[in-house]
């Protein structure tokens, strides 16, 4: 469960963004991040996350309230190591011309971790940025963030163009914050990348939060449900968190311990613990559906 | 940041500046031949002769000859004073549409705040601008005095007073159309369009003001012996107006 008694370092209210007064990107976004945690927006391409991060860091008008570490994100924007969804460095600079202006720019920028991590992930030091690929520039640029000292990494889809090998030492040493009593806010449309580094997610569609969960708490407290097309009328009777209608039976997602023994006595019902794979998209999927 | 941004503008001030140098060697080497020419021309009997007026009521054409003039008319006024405002394009262009084009404004904005980032690039653009054109007016007399023609600096300098402040304004001008569009293609032309237009809004007499090439070219500045000053102080107002606009509109505009 959340503890409510540790002040938060990042607290969105109501957040809503409407793009050129026609396209409403986000409808009252709500969330908490609490220190030394690693918060995952998990949702499909144009869910919301990247719109959430860009308002968080002050760059886009919109209605509700972002408090940054208790203060307006200008307050405390040094504090703050940010990787965009683009992930573009100027091109004409190699890497070495890159670090000696991060340390210009940001005064947390360690530049012998920058220099370690550069050698660990082989990248080369002299070659133009411009020449990466984006799988390269991805990892460049996350390690810019984590070599800084921040007091929280938001990073908007790091593993982005990465092999598996790469993300996997990628998602490690962005675990490797909190040892160090940091926090980590992160977006993502790769499930099993959150599944493996984050504490909380909060699942993300169409501009809305669908669910906010201790990743650890969805094995525990939800179960998932298939039920053939003939008992259809359960899922009126029951309650469901989400149902989702494929080929050949329901999906339903029940948070309702009172009711799984019920159910599962029932004929041709079957149950099983919930991946947060499948959680993911019976929550999703089941957006669109009219029980 | 300053050195960063400081490196962006150089490539393209550099070449510019070489080029201008190129033709200023050219032009000093030139006033042997544009001197006679004009001494023939200008003087005070065929200039008598030609307005039926006699030669001591005229004024002296001889000035036509001097080295002041000649850097005066022939690099200030016809030649660098052409160039300035599409060197000032140049420059501005770029400053913020590239990084809002090739999405690196996320990477200025995250550490600095968007007043900071606002004053540095503007305040790079402008020096490298000012140290442009100062560095191009003052080498036309000395490369002058150097060949062997006597050219004072007075008017000379003047007359770069009105191309800087001229600079000022076109430059707080072209970056607020370089903040407006994250497509540098666009800023091009729209600059470019500035450049066209606003001479021709000065047909309408209230927008005459707008036409500022006889500002920067420094027509009358010799008859007048010193700056036109009403427009100076009149530019010298707009430009820092154009340039807090520009400050707020970025400090507002959505990074998208």
């Amino acid at each position: 469960m959340e503890n409510h008694e540790v002040e938060p370092v990042l607290r969105v209210q109501n957040l809503v963004k409407v793009y050129r007064k026609t396209h409403t990107a986000l409808r009252g976004i709500s969330f908490s991040v609490r220190p030394s945690q690693v918060y995952a927006l998990l949702g499909r391409n144009g869910a919301g996350k990247t719109t959430t991060l860009k308002s968080i860091m002050g760059w886009l008008r919109y209605s509700g309230e972002i408090r940054v570490l208790g203060s307006s994100v200008d307050a405390v924007r040094q504090k703050i190591a940010y990787v965009p969804e683009e992930k573009s460095l100027y091109g004409q600079h190699h890497l070495l011309q890159t670090i000696h202006l991060c340390q210009r720019m940001f005064p947390d920028f360690r530049k012998e971790a920058m220099v370690e991590l550069a050698h660990r992930f082989e990248i080369p030091m002299k070659r133009k940025l411009g020449s990466f690929s984006l799988g390269m520039r991805s990892i460049v640029y996350t390690l810019i963030a984590l070599s800084r000292d921040a007091e929280i990494y938001m990073l908007d889809e790091p593993g982005l163009g990465l092999d598996a090998i790469i993300r996997e030492s990628l998602m490690e040493l962005i675990r490797e914050k909190l040892y160090e009593g940091k926090t980590v806010l992160y977006t993502s449309h790769i499930i099993q990348e959150v599944e493996r580094i984050a504490d909380w997610v909060s699942i993300i569609d169409h501009g809305k939060i669908l669910l906010s969960v201790l990743v650890d708490d969805i094995k525990e407290q939800y179960r998932t449900f298939f039920i053939p097309f003939d008992q259809e009328p359960l899922l009126r009777t029951f309650s469901f968190r989400s149902v989702w209608k494929k080929s050949t039976h329901w999906l339903g997602i029940s948070d309702r311990k009172d009711q799984w023994e019920s159910l599962r006595d029932r004929p041709g019902i079957s149950s099983e613990v919930p991946d947060l794979d499948s959680f993911f998209r019976i929550l999703v999927r089941g957006q669109s559906n009219v029980v | 940041m300053w050195c960063k941004e400081f490196r962006d503008a150089l490539w393209r001030v550099s070449i510019f500046v070489a080029i201008l140098i190129g033709l200023l060697i050219v032009i000093v080497n030139a006033f042997p031949l544009f001197e006679p020419l004009m001494r023939g021309l200008y003087s005070q009997d065929t200039m008598a002769d030609l307005l039926g007026i006699p030669p001591e009521q005229l004024l002296d054409f001889g000035i036509f000859a001097r080295g002041e003039f000649y850097v005066l008319d022939q690099w200030q006024g016809k030649t660098l004073g052409q160039l300035i405002p599409i060197f000032v394009l140049l420059v501005a262009f770029p400053i913020f549409s590239r990084e809002q084009e090739k999405r690196t404004i996320y990477f200025l904005l995250s550490g600095w705040s968007r007043t900071s980032v606002y004053w540095v690039k503007y305040g790079t653009g402008f020096l490298m601008i000012a140290g442009s054109v100062v560095l191009l007016n003052l080498l036309a007399p000395l490369f002058m005095n150097i060949a062997g023609y006597p050219t004072p600096y007075s008017l000379i300098i003047l007359a770069m007073g009105q191309q800087l402040i001229a600079a000022w304004f076109l430059y707080s001008l072209f970056l607020l159309v370089s903040i407006r569009f994250s497509d540098q293609v666009r800023v091009m032309v729209a600059g470019g369009m500035l450049i066209i237009v606003l001479p021709f809004l000065s047909f309408v007499p209230a927008l005459s003001w707008l036409n500022i090439y006889p500002y920067i070219l420094g027509v009358g500045l010799y008859d007048r012996g010193g700056m036109d000053l009403g427009y100076s102080i009149g530019l010298s107002m707009v430009a820092p107006v154009c340039s807090l606009v520009g400050a707020r509109y970025f400090a507002t505009k959505e990074v998208e």
